[in-house]
């Protein structure tokens, strides 16, 4: 068996006999991993563990309602109102904790008493179990309590940036007034940012929802989403077990009949949304995640073929040395694996290409590229942070290596068994 | 004596869309160990054809190989490789060197195939190279040799490994007579002190005289 080192320095003699072959090969690499790169950045971003949705494989989600009146009257659908917040979610066994989230988080006003200057946080108007379910991390203070929902106080968490922009730095922050929505509310608490791509966890300032002035002031809908932690040994099975069992005997007091879709959803399930869904929250079979991985084939596979003409023309004038190498004892399975591995150093080199030319492609569409398959674009206006973990992770790499090898495999296998197929002498004979 | 290449009733057929050549017809011949013989006719009789049939590099259309008493048309792809890496030695006409490797590398072709470990190759390599005076040239590529110079390392190429059998096809075709003399004085060497068997093919009357046999052929057939 050939040695490593010689593979290696095959593969380079390769870039210098054929440069521009070689070069056209390696970008043309580049560019069918940088799609599919590209599209596994999306996915990873919106599904692997990132901070602070670090355990996004226990979280489930409740947000649309359907509300029929029994007597067929009327119906109507949005979310969750106060009272079925409280009916509904109040003593969940399955659950670690239940955040709860008014959709009021549009641009808030912020001021600082005694300054002219007016800013916007994106707010998040939420319960203390919000900071139970999304890790965020306290650079300074605490978040608020449930007294402090119960008493509806006017108290804010901040984000780090936030809290810069307003104070200078997070310590400084903590016991500050501020006036959110021109209503007097103290700072208690400064967290380090999330990004604005993951919008269910992300914002600027935190609040209690009951902070909004009439909060519980309800219809058969209302304005409040629930995100769960399932408790450890739990299934989102179980969860929707006991969900449906609160609305049942909820329901069974009231004028109105409540359907939710078969939610919580899990949030593989609440990412793909309706791709992964149908209308009634039924699974659609579990293919969704298969058909992506049939487009990242084809993503390879018709470059591939086109970069598999490259390789020929590059194994056809390296046929005289096969022949050579047959003639003193090397095998065709044992030249297959060269001729496979010397391409695959070309390819990694591709890929390697391609999963940078991928990052510098999200960074600069990140503000449009992750909601590109979102049924609703969120209104934030802040540009979305990409961090170290989106980007640097295992999962991606991994990705990287498995989309270098199928295109390695799909465009040189064929031409280079083809081509070791071809007859020693004749091989010999045309290098003369 | 052992018979060590053993042919028998060998037809090498060649079909192309106009003509169908008979390279070879009935060929029968039998080399013993040791022996050091010369192939030798006209041009288009088959003296390449034959040997690439000894050096399993070909297979025949008919008639049996016998290489070391073992038959040639058995064997798969794997176990021909194999063998052609124990057992044989090419020195080609042509050299048929690998460019983009220097001189000890191509030198230690073979043994890559036998997992000899790196050292090991080295220095059967510089052995090999300092038998055909070659040591101070290790780290030159082929581009940078003369034409005797590139010879000698496809002879060092061919004895590395220890094969029994030398087979060389016009190994001075390419060369001058003086680095043709050096060549020959090599082979002889490796004929009378390491005892291997060589079968050469060449058009050089005096050369030939000088091996233990000569096998003329005219037209594909063994005349003598
Ligand atoms: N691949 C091939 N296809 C068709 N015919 C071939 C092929 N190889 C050789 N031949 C024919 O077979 C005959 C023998 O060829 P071979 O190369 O063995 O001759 P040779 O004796 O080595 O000649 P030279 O002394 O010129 O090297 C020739 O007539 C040649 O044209
Ligand atoms: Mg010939």
């Amino acid at each position: 068996m050939i040695t490593t080192k010689q593979l290696i320095r095959s593969a380079l003699t390769q870039i210098k006999t054929a440069p521009l072959n070689t070069a056209l090969y390696i970008s043309g690499v580049a560019l069918a991993v940088t799609t599919v790169m590209v599209l596994s950045i999306i996915y990873h971003v919106k599904l692997s563990p990132i901070y602070p949705e670090n355990n996004r494989d226990r979280m489930a989600y409740l947000q649309q309602v359907r509300a029929t009146k029994k007597d067929g009257s009327g119906m109507s659908q949005y979310y969750m109102s106060h009272t079925l917040v409280k009916n509904w979610l109040s003593d969940l066994k399955s659950a670690d904790a239940v955040a709860v989230i008014s959709d009021s988080d549009q641009p808030a006003t912020i001021m600082i008493p005694g300054q002219e200057i007016l800013y916007n946080a994106v707010t998040k108007f939420t319960n203390p179990d919000f900071f139970k379910v999304y890790d965020y991390e306290f650079i300074a203070g605490v978040p608020f309590s449930p007294d402090d929902i119960a008493a509806g106080r006017n108290v804010a968490v901040l984000n780090q940036n936030k809290a810069d922009e307003l104070f200078g730095n997070a310590e400084a922050s903590i016991g500050r007034e501020i006036e959110v929505n021109f209503k007097s509310t103290k700072v208690i608490g400064v967290v380090k940012p999330g990004s604005a791509i993951s919008a269910n966890s992300f914002g600027e300032a935190f609040l209690p929802y009951t902070a909004i002035p009439g909060y519980d002031k309800d219809g058969d809908v209302g304005p409040y989403i629930a995100v769960f932690l399932i408790k450890p040994g739990k299934t989102i099975d179980d969860l929707k077990a006991e969900i449906s069992e609160h609305i049942r005997k909820s329901d069974s007091t009231i004028d109105v009949t409540h359907y939710i879709f078969n939610q919580p959803y899990t949030h593989y399930e609440q990412t793909f949304g309706s791709a992964y869904v149908d209308e009634d929250g039924n699974a659609k079979d579990a293919k969704t995640l298969g058909y992506y991985a049939i487009v990242a084939l084809i993503l390879l596979l018709v470059p591939a073929m086109n970069l598999s003409g490259l390789i020929i023309g590059g194994i056809n004038r390296r046929s005289g040395e096969i022949a050579i190498r047959k003639s003193f004892g090397a095998s065709r399975s044992g030249l297959l694996w060269q001729l496979m591995v010397e391409n695959f150093i070309l390819t990694l080199l591709g890929a390697i290409a391609g999963l940078f030319l991928s990052y510098v492609a999200v960074y600069f569409s990140r503000q449009w590229i992750f909601t590109i398959s979102d049924s609703w674009v969120n209104a934030y206006d802040s540009v979305p942070e990409l961090s170290p973990e989106m980007l640097l992770s295992p999962t991606l790499f991994a990705i990287v290596l498995i989309a270098a090898l199928i295109l390695n495999i799909a465009s040189s296998l064929i031409p280079s068994w083809w081509t070791l197929r071809h007859p020693i002498v004749q091989s010999l004979n045309e290098k003369r | 004596m052992n018979t060590i290449i053993s042919l028998t009733g060998i037809n090498k057929l060649y079909r192309t869309k106009e003509i169908e050549t008979l390279a070879l017809e009935n060929v029968n011949l039998s080399i013993n160990e040791g022996e050091f013989v010369s192939v030798m006719g006209p041009s288009g009789c088959g003296k390449s054809t034959l040997l690439n049939i000894i050096g399993l590099l070909d297979r025949p259309t008919s008639g049996t190989v016998k290489i070391d008493g073992v038959e040639a048309s058995a064997m798969s792809d794997r176990s021909l490789a194999r063998f052609r890496n124990n057992e044989l030695g090419f020195v080609f006409q042509n050299f048929h060197l690998i460019n983009s490797l220097n001189v000890i590398d191509n030198v230690e072709i073979p043994l890559l195939y036998r997992n000899t470990p790196a050292k090991r190759r080295r220095e059967l390599a510089m052995k090999v190279l300092e038998r055909v005076g070659l040591a101070h040239r290790i780290n030159h590529y082929p581009s940078q040799l003369s034409g005797g110079q590139c010879q000698r390392v496809a002879i060092a190429r061919a004895i590395v490994g220890n094969p029994k059998i030398i087979l060389a096809d016009e190994p001075t075709g390419n060369l001058d007579s003086k680095m043709g003399a050096e060549i020959m004085e090599i082979l002889h060497s490796l004929n009378t002190d390491d005892h291997r068997t060589i079968v050469m093919v060449t058009h050089n009357e005096n050369q030939a005289k000088l091996t233990n046999r000569i096998i003329r052929f005219f037209d594909g057939r063994q005349v003598q």
